[in-house]
Order: structure tokens, then C-alpha cells, then sequence
């Protein structure tokens, strides 16, 4: 017979193989802040390829849009996996130089970048920082996220972050060029 | 099946990227198998035959797990929706080329990635103590 644990007993010792009520729900609850940040590192990667083939300041900035872009999706996966919000500073830390990052980029490269794109990585960033933010408060009742989880709340999420997602991606750089590749034929008559 | 996440979600990804694939048939008639520029299904979604393959394919491998075990629904959702997150983000840059041989556009790339987060998702998040279940039989 399964036994069943506390919510304090699950969080104190989490690697051991016990199993609550609910197991095959269980850790699922803050899948909106790993989706955010999913998001937030597609948006960054592609603003960072952008910018890479820039010189300068924008370049440097863009070097480190990938590298944060990258540590989104992992950060992502491994809070899904851990059920829980990991190394919660860090991801403090790494929202806000993404933000500084991609304001970088637009200042150096204001003409070439996507101020939607900035935006959409800045409101997902803001997200996962506020969820980061959150985790560090002390409170005896940061237990509870661990038994709130529910497939609808992945499944808006997931929507709505492919729906900032996907516009701003194609408003980056990387994205416009992809787009243009189809009208190179186009020649200006005006000019001799 | 219900008690499982992974298996719900395969399942019912899996029918309907089965049923995805089957219509998409209706609306590529004279469309090359790998044409860059296919036909609109549901008005929105532009796909070749090669394109609804795919889709069949990847509807019949998720179905199938779905109905087998979580364990089989929790690796397939992972490594499809690891694929749909690969294709949403290099899909982008092929579009417009001659290498977008799905005939991939902008719907389908909100698609695309709409059901890879849910696919990793759950397959990362949910259903943790499958493995134990399965060595341990505790459930």
C-alpha cells in the first residue's frame, strides 16, 4: 500500500523514493517560471546570433545573449526536473544581465535590433526574475508550490509563451533575414 | 492512463498529430513532396507531404506510448518535444529558403513550439517516480 506523506516531510527529504497521494502530479507546480525562461532564452539566442555579426559593443553583448540565452533553457529544464526553483540568485542575477544585455544591444545596434523582441524577452526575464525573487523570501510557506501543479496551467503557459515567442523571434536579425530570402529579385526602378 | 500525465498528454497529442497528418493530405494535392511553399490546412498552417509523414509519424510514436506505459509516454514526449524545440528554433531561419523543405511557416512554427514546451515539460516535470514504480513495484 503506498504511504503517504506530509508536504514538510516531501520538501525535507526530497531523494528518497516515497509517494504521496498524487505522485505522478507531484513537482510540477512552478512550470510556469522554466516556460518563461524558456521563452525568454529562445528570444535571447536569436537576438544574440543578431548581434554577433556585429562589431563592437554589440557584438560583446551578443556573446552574452547566447551564453544567457543557453542558461535559460537549462535553468528551465532543470527546475521542471527538480520540480522546484533552482540556484534561485543566480537566476536573479542571470534576468537582470539578460535585461542589461539586450538593452546593450539596442543602444549599440538601435536601428538593427527588434525593440518588440527586447520587450518580449524583457516581460518573460521579469517573469522568472519575480519567480526567483519569490523563492529567496523566507516564508514557511514556500512548500505549498510543490503541491499546486496542474497540466492546464503548462498548457496556457506554453501558449502564451509561443505566442510572445514567436513574433518576437521573427522580428529579431536572425528572423528577418530568413524572411527576406525570398525577395532578393526585387530592383528599385528609380534608380540608373 | 488518467492518473499519468505523460500518458494523457502523449495520447492526446498523438491522436491529434495523427489526425493533423491524415487532413493535411486533403489540402496537398498538387503540392511537391518537399516543396517549399504547400497547402493551407485549417486555413493557417502550411504543410507539404513530406510535412504531414512527419506529422503521422510523430502522431503514431506518441500515440503509442501514450497507450503503452508512462515510461514509453515520458521518453517520447521528451524527445519529440526536444525535435518540435529544435525545429521552432532553426525551422525560423529556414523559411524563405531552399531548405525549408517542410514548407514551414509562421503558424506552424507557434505550433511547434507550443507543443514542445508542453511535450518537455511534462515529460521533464511529471511522473519522477515512473522508474522507481516500474524496479520498485511500489504502486
Amino acid at each position: 500500500m503506498a504511504s503517504v506523506i506530509t508536504t514538510a516531510e516531501a520538501t525535507a527529504d526530497a531523494p528518497t523514493r516515497t509517494v504521496s497521494a498524487r505522485p505522478a502530479l507531484r513537482g510540477t507546480a512552478p512550470s510556469w517560471a522554466p516556460v518563461a525562461a524558456w521563452g525568454a532564452g529562445l528570444v535571447e539566442l536569436a537576438l544574440g546570433a543578431g548581434a554577433l555579426t556585429q562589431g563592437g559593443a554589440a557584438r560583446g553583448a551578443g556573446i552574452a545573449l547566447v551564453v544567457l540565452g543557453a542558461g535559460g533553457l537549462v535553468w528551465g529544464a532543470a527546475t521542471l526536473v527538480r520540480g522546484r526553483i533552482v540556484v534561485p540568485r543566480s537566476g536573479v542575477a542571470g534576468t537582470l544581465a539578460g535585461i542589461v544585455a539586450g538593452a546593450a544591444v539596442l543602444a549599440a545596434q538601435p536601428v538593427r535590433t527588434s525593440v518588440l523582441a527586447i520587450a518580449a524577452a524583457g516581460v518573460l526575464l521579469l517573469v522568472v526574475a519575480l519567480a526567483c525573487a519569490a523563492e529567496l523570501r523566507p516564508s514557511d510557506e514556500r512548500a505549498m508550490d510543490a503541491a499546486a501543479p496542474r497540466l492546464w496551467l503548462l498548457f496556457t503557459a506554453a501558449v502564451l509563451v509561443a505566442a510572445l515567442v514567436t513574433p518576437a523571434l521573427g522580428a529579431t536579425e536572425a528572423g528577418r533575414h530568413a524572411t527576406g530570402h525570398g525577395t532578393h529579385g526585387i530592383v528599385d526602378p528609380g534608380h540608373h | 492512463m488518467r492518473s499519468s500525465p505523460n500518458r494523457l498528454v502523449a495520447t492526446i497529442f498523438g491522436a491529434v498529430y495523427l489526425v493533423v497528418g491524415a487532413l493535411g493530405f486533403a489540402v496537398t494535392g498538387g503540392v511537391g513532396f518537399i516543396a517549399t511553399e504547400g497547402g493551407l490546412l485549417l486555413g493557417i498552417f502550411e504543410v507539404n507531404p513530406l510535412h504531414n509523414i512527419a506529422h503521422l509519424l510523430i502522431g503514431a510514436a506518441l500515440l503509442i506510448a501514450g497507450l503503452s506505459s508512462v515510461v514509453a509516454a515520458k521518453t517520447v514526449n521528451v524527445i519529440v518535444g526536444a525535435v518540435y524545440l529544435l525545429l521552432g528554433i532553426v525551422g525560423f531561419f529556414l523559411v524563405g529558403t531552399a531548405l525549408n523543405i517542410l514548407a514551414l511557416n509562421t503558424f506552424d512554427h507557434f505550433l511547434h513550439l507550443a507543443s514542445a514546451i508542453v511535450l518537455v515539460g511534462v515529460g521533464l516535470a511529471a511522473d519522477r517516480t515512473a522508474k522507481a514504480d516500474l524496479s520498485g513495484r511500489t504502486v
